[in-house]
């Protein structure tokens, strides 16, 4: 064999050696992006995009970019990554947007009560029959990736949770569940959720700190309490317990916890209570600023709150909330008019 | 002139006609709803497709959530309430007849019950309905009820020597007499307490055995109560109904028997719901009972609701309503031929 044609050769089994070593590391990197992609994406949006959504106000928008995108999220297991917590999330934003839609049909209702028109209501509590229960189905979805995002809760003891996102995460989880018995209850049972769930939520609201979750915790609690009185410690007063959870979340600025109280007064009949609470999510509006932080929570209760204000308007009135009346109520008393008799001068 | 003068008159007939029909699709009532969840339950949520249904025989009601069922009762015996629905237990002081309904034993199945419900919706039926001054105007299955216990041996104890269960605790509720009186039949003890307090203290492990629809057992979680050992039985201890009942004289003639076939059609989807709440109690839960305890049960509970229909608690014609459907669907029931017949 020729000198020139080994050297050839020797050059061409480097260049292979190269190009196999090349292949390989190319495949294992692409590999290790592939495997760590969907945490790094998960991280991202758990770390960085969902405390960057907090901190806006449009509540629509998140919405919708939440029923756009909870299809998907789920498949982010398949490339390595565990997207329960962001599911609850996710979860809980869609089946909202269930909600509201319900709330207008809800509406609908009333104003055809209101308007004598039989097929109307009837039309508009299958049509809000149907919202709720998808809003059950997708706030069931989200509980169920609570328990697998939370594999140690059951319902009976606390896990360590050990960051802010772990708490974050644990208590949309709660409202998904709690919600979605509710919901499914209002809209005849056809999702299935099972009706332990509400005791469980009770007993997980105590594994967060009351203070620091804007008295949602003690709001939670006081509602299973007030639904399930032989749950009741001796002693507590589930009102009072409200009362102050409420107060918890004004006092910083975060209103959440009212939606919890106005929706237990309107369980109870006590439609003074609701507009009072109403009244002062407007009062205090004007005192205390809103935690910069959680702005878009602090809508979401804003909103809530206008469809409870809504709903009692339409009732009353057959429309809803007039522009600049939030706060202000149908049968408020009448400011006296203070005139001046033109007799004398015409 | 006359003819004007009959124009005339024709006149105001036609415009107090108007008037009568205006004010009778006008009647405005309050309608008190019993819900555990008060306006956020779903009694309540059927509540508000009763209250359009109502409006087409000319009442709009007013609905009122009350989670406190004592209280409605309470708020309609003195008028603050035109019209209630709560619980047939709770409608025995209005109504002894359908307060009856629930009777221990009387109702064992949900074809059984449809037949009562569609005798009681019938023209025929319209003054049974009626204990002045109420009415009642609609009565929807709630799911049978059952027993839960904690202990399965105590099935077959219970089953086979009558009267001799001193040791085992079952909890009734305060307010009903029958459950009481049945409780002190049986020979065991009885805790006396609220609903509310019924399931937390079967979960505690005070009582030994509970009872209710099979909605109770996901809701209070009674699965944590029945442990390892126990179950629950396949017996359908009793029928509870929501019953709707009206002051009669303050709503129009025919809303009673309007309401009561209105009612009726929602029956099926009662039913439904109620065996799909059966569904989720696992199979491993039920306790299944021979064809001799079950006619052992049967036999007395029957004696149980002579005893109470004779102390006044229960009616004897509801009880022989009750018994013409057992008999209709099986004549060859012992009770059917039995000497002391309900």
């Amino acid at each position: 064999m020729k000198p020139n044609s080994r050297k050839t050769k020797k050059k061409f089994f480097h260049w292979i050696v190269l190009l196999l070593l090349a292949f390989i590391l190319f495949s294992a990197a692409t590999l290790f992006a592939v495997k760590n992609a969907g945490k790094l994406l998960v991280s991202f949006v758990e770390d960085q995009a969902v405390p960057y959504v907090l901190k806006t106000d449009d509540v629509a928008m998140g919405c919708m970019m939440a029923e756009s995108l909870t299809l998907l999220i789920p498949s982010l297991v398949q490339i390595n990554a565990s997207p329960y917590k962001l599911a609850i999330l996710f979860d809980f934003l869609s089946g909202s947007c269930a909600e509201f839609k319900a709330w207008e049909e809800e509406l609908r209702y009333l104003r055809a009560i209101h308007n004598k028109n039989t097929v109307e209501a009837q039309d508009a509590r299958i049509l809000q029959k149907r919202y709720l229960n998808r809003a059950a189905r997708r706030q069931l979805k989200g509980y169920l990736n609570f328990q697998k995002a939370y594999l140690e809760f059951s319902g009976d003891n606390c896990p360590v949770l050990d960051s802010w996102n772990e708490e974050f995460y644990w208590m949309i989880g709660l409202m998904d569940g709690l919600q979605a018995v509710m919901n499914d209850l209002a809209s005849g049972g056809e999702a299935n959720v099972p009706l332990d769930i509400s005791l469980k939520v009770g007993r997980g609201a105590r594994c967060l700190n009351n203070e620091k979750w804007w008295g949602m915790p003690d709001a939670i609690q006081a509602a299973i309490w007030i639904n399930f009185p032989s749950y009741q410690p001796d002693g507590i007063n589930p009102l009072q317990v409200l009362d102050s959870a409420v107060n918890t979340g004004l006092k910083q600025g975060m209103r959440i916890a009212q939606v919890v109280a106005a929706k237990i007064h309107i369980g109870r009949g006590d439609a003074e209570s609701v507009k009072q609470i109403i009244r002062d999510n407007i009062q205090t509006r004007l005192n205390i600023a809103t935690h910069p932080d959680f702005i878009f929570l602090d809508e979401v209760a804003s909103i809530q709150l206008q469809a409870i204000s809504d709903h009692m308007w339409t009732d009353a009135t057959g429309k809803r909330t007039p522009i600049g009346a939030m706060g202000a109520f149908w049968d408020d008393p009448k400011n006296t008019v203070d005139t001046i008799d033109l007799i004398d001068i015409l | 002139m006359k003819a004007v003068s009959n124009r005339f008159f024709n006149g105001i007939l036609i415009a107090l006609l108007m008037l009568s029909s205006t004010f009778v699709a006008a009647q405005t009532k309050q309608l008190c709803v019993f819900d555990l969840l008060g306006a956020n339950g779903p009694i309540y949520a059927q509540m508000k497709d009763y209250k359009i249904a109502a409006m087409a025989w000319g009442v709009d009601f007013r609905l009122k959530p009350y989670n406190n069922e004592k209280k409605a009762a309470d708020d309609f015996k003195v008028g603050l309430c035109d019209a209630v629905s709560f619980t047939g237990t709770q409608s025995r002081q209005f109504s002894r007849f359908s307060g009856t309904l629930d009777a221990m034993g009387a109702v064992p199945s949900y074809a059984h019950l449809k037949t009562i419900i569609s005798t009681l919706s019938s023209k025929q039926a319209a003054s049974l309905m009626v204990n002045e001054p109420y009415e009642v105007v609609g009565v929807i299955p709630i799911g049978s009820a059952f027993l839960f216990v904690n202990d399965r041996a105590l099935v077959h104890e219970y089953a086979d020597s009558l009267g001799d269960f001193s040791a085992i605790n079952i909890a009734v509720m305060a307010d009903d007499p029958a459950q009481i009186d049945m409780v002190g039949l049986m020979g065991t003890s009885t805790v006396v307490t609220s609903i509310a307090g019924m399931y937390s203290q079967f979960n505690a492990g005070l009582v030994d055995v509970t009872y209710g629809p099979a909605v109770v057992y996901e809701a209070m979680e009674l699965y944590k109560g029945m442990g390892e050992k126990g179950g629950v039985i396949r017996f359908s201890l009793a029928q509870p109904t929501l019953q709707i009942m009206t002051r009669k004289a303050e709503f129009p003639t025919s809303f009673g028997m309007n309401s009561r076939q209105f009612t009726l059609s929602q029956f099926d989807k009662a039913v439904i719901r109620a065996k799909n709440y059966e569904s989720r109690i696992a199979e491993h839960w039920w306790i299944n009972i021979s064809e001799k305890n079950y006619d052992r049960y049967h036999e007395m509970y029957r004696k149980a609701r002579l005893r109470l229909r004779d102390k006044g608690i229960y009616d004897r014609k509801m009880l022989a309503l009750m018994r013409m459907v057992r008999c209709k669907k099986d004549p060859q029931r012992t009770e059917c031929l039995a000497v002391g017949k309900e």
